[in-house]
């Protein structure tokens, strides 16, 4: 037997180093025990490490439901706009002032729903975005309302007898409208979800990571899916990473296969650079590049 | 620089460049740190503070056109494109002898409230011709308070009005 003692360490020597990334004031957060938003969020904040990201430069905008929330308790400059408008906010954001590097933090109801025209239009159009789409199959915030990301037979409080109209498979959906980084993850897949956060903020163009993300209140419970941890070992089991897997085929069901991974990484001129060439050829001499915003 | 401050006299700021303030906003009622918090007191306090933003500031922001209101006996209170028709309507008024002026509303809100309760005193009346059946003429009403008479010209909309039809109104509200 050693005489050695292990020595007591105090909570308050001991910091997470997320903590920098979050507004502690904010704690206790609103969102549900088992809910995998959070971790999203802790996941968001390594990124931030591992990418070394200016956060001078960084402004992230989320929508309204559950995930919108996250811009109330990130510590970056943030805004929590109106239902579906974070993509025309954040656009907004980065014509104003192009050296920003601009996050939309969003769920499945307000991006693909609500916002879906912008989600498509932004993809369209290669807008500098990086975009994180909670997607827990359904609408939480509202009391668990079928989503357009629902998928088929679950029960919902729009459809007690199951869904039947078709989803919509996202990683698909902005592909074909012409997102330049696509990556779907679980939130069992905290350090993947990580890197490929880290490598959309060095692509230039529409990025787009899909995270599947429990609802244990609304969606598990509903269909019988277990609690958070359950949920879990059901992504822990069910998830097959396929890079570069064909995007029309990782559509979601229920209980099935989820394909996780990067899907999507190509290079496509952004709108600012469409922008700008088009002026210079049109205007020659007398095109002026956009002045840096000053503050006074 | 700070934006939080909620003294109603303090004009409140964007954090800026170099600043080590956290922007945060939220379309949530929010408290003075910009945080949701969705009691009906912060409420109260949100909504009063935000009201009062444009209400204080009325006379200086709410936006007009006048011509010949000095004098006028009858006021044409317009706004959008009926103004446009309005306008012909006033100047046939004019023609045949009448003292007509005309209020060219640029904001519908804030109201300028004052302006006509000013002018309701010296005229007779005021004549509101709209493309619904019947909105702004209330608040004209209610700023006038009796001390002028008020007619409304309405109109259903799916075209605009024949400008004969608002002389014929100026004609009997200058009788």
């Amino acid at each position: 037997m050693s005489d050695s003692v292990i020595p007591e360490i105090s909570i308050n020597d001991v910091a997470n180093p997320v903590e920098q990334f979050l507004r502690s004031d904010r704690i206790p957060h609103i969102w549900c025990p088992g809910c995998g938003i959070g971790t999203t969020v802790n996941s968001f904040a390594r990124a931030l490490i591992e990418s070394k990201i200016d956060l001078q430069s960084l402004a992230l905008v989320s929508g309204i439901g559950c995930t919108g929330r996250v811009a109330g308790y990130v510590q970056l400059d943030s805004f929590h706009t109106t239902h579906g408008r974070a993509i025309p906010f954040a656009t907004g954001l980065k014509l104003a002032n192009p050296k920003l590097n601009v996050v939309v933090y969003s769920g499945d109801g307000d991006l693909s729903a609500i916002g879906g025209n912008h989600l498509i239009h932004a993809a369209r159009r290669n807008i500098d975005l990086k975009v994180i789409c909670v997607n827990n199959l359904i609408y939480a915030m509202t009391g668990g309302q079928t989503a357009p990301t629902t998928p088929d037979d679950s029960i919902t409080s729009t459809n007690p007898y199951g869904v039947f109209e078709p989803s919509f498979n996202l990683p698909h959906l902005v592909e074909a409208a012409g997102a330049v980084y696509v990556a779907r993850w679980t939130t069992f897949h905290v350090r993947q979800l990580a890197r490929s956060i880290s490598e959309a903020f060095k692509k230039k163009g529409f990025s787009f990571i899909e995270v599947i993300s429990p609802c244990p209140t609304l969606y598990q419970r509903r269909n019988k899916l277990g609690d958070g941890l359950d949920t879990m070992k059901y992504y822990k089991e069910k998830s097959k990473v396929r890079h570069g897997a064909p995007t029309s085929e990782v559509g979601l069901t229920m209980t099935g296969e989820i394909v996780v991974g990067k899907f999507v990484d190509r290079d496509r001129p952004d709108y600012q650079t469409l922008m700008r060439a088009k002026f210079a050829q049109s205007l020659g001499e007398r095109f002026v590049e956009q002045a840096e915003m000053v503050c006074s | 620089m700070c934006f939080r401050s909620t003294d109603p006299a303090q004009t409140h700021y964007f954090a800026c460049k170099d600043s080590t303030y956290l922007f945060h906003v939220t379309g949530l009622t929010h408290d003075e740190r910009g945080y949701p918090n969705m009691t009906p007191q912060v409420q109260d306090k949100l909504v009063r503070r935000l009201q009062s933003k444009i209400r204080d500031a009325a006379d200086r922001i709410a936006l007009f056109e006048e011509e010949q209101l000095e004098g006028a006996d009858v006021v044409v209170v317009s706004y959008g494109i009926t103004s446009r028709v309005a306008q012909r309507a006033i100047e046939a008024a004019r023609e045949q002898g009448l003292r007509v002026g005309k209020l060219r509303l640029i904001t519908a809100w804030p109201f300028p409230e004052s302006k006509i309760r000013g002018l309701a005193a010296k005229v007779k009346a005021f004549v509101v011709p709209e493309l619904n059946l019947g909105q702004m003429v209330r608040e004209v009403e209610r700023a006038a308070a009796g001390q002028a008479k008020t007619f409304a010209v309405s109109h259903a909309g799916g075209g605009v009005h024949n400008p004969q039809d608002i002389l014929k109104v100026i004609v009997e509200a200058s009788r």
